[in-house]
């Protein structure tokens, strides 16, 4: 079930994201020195390839895990992996559990159990071929 | 010369709430503005410090069973 997740998706527009969720809870916005040019480097080189779900939500848990803003990159990285995947035509049931699957995953919080769930339901997906 | 009594600027940066000034095409514009309601949405289940890269552990306030609740209660067919 690959996919072009993130076409929409290019660094200068998950940096907006950024500053625009740091704006709304008053938090500064700007580049890490250490975590930024990685994540950037890593983000660039694989938003406009054809992923599979499972290496959309690796992607984003590990520009996630870099860091590459000071300030709620859970937030950004989890709302950008939430929102693309709204392009397969799910139920509201089957969307809301991948939906919240993919978010604790990206966020860092996803336990073995809901890893397996993730991994079946993909699986599910995929054999249904949507 | 310098006021003395000058407000000293906030750490929290307001420069942040400026508009940006990147221009977005349509679908690059219409990703943004639905990533960033849904970012707002969730917000206050996450807290600003980049924990992750610190410690290898996230953090995001579980909402418990009511998402799928709430969407199952969606799915159900009218009667």
């Amino acid at each position: 079930m690959k996919r072009v997740w993130l076409k929409s998706a290019g660094w200068t527009v998950v940096t907006e994201i950024n500053r625009q969720l740091c704006a709304q809870a008053s938090a500064q916005h700007g580049p890490t020195s250490d975590g930024h040019t990685p994540a950037k480097r890593l983000w660039s080189l694989r938003h406009s390839q054809s992923l599979e779900l499972v290496e959309l939500a690796e992607l984003c848990h590990r520009c996630h895990r870099l860091a590459p803003f000071l300030n709620y990159n859970g937030n950004t990285f989890v709302a950008i992996a939430r929102q693309a995947i709204t392009m397969l035509s799910l139920s509201p049931t089957e969307s809301a559990a991948l939906r919240s699957l993919i978010g604790h995953i990206v966020a860092g919080t996803a336990e073995p159990p809901e890893h397996e769930q993730f991994l079946l339901l993909v699986r599910q997906l995929a054999e249904r071929g949507r | 010369m310098t006021r003395r009594n000058a407000p000293k600027p906030s750490p929290r940066a307001p420069a942040a709430r400026t508009p940006s000034r990147t221009i977005f095409s349509p679908a690059e514009s219409a990703f943004l503005a639905s990533v960033v309601a849904d970012g707002i949405q969730i917000q206050p289940r996450f807290r600003p410090e980049p924990m992750l890269a610190l410690t290898g552990r996230g953090f995001m306030k579980s909402t418990g069973a009511s998402e799928i609740a709430a969407a199952k209660k969606l799915s159900r067919p009218f009667r």
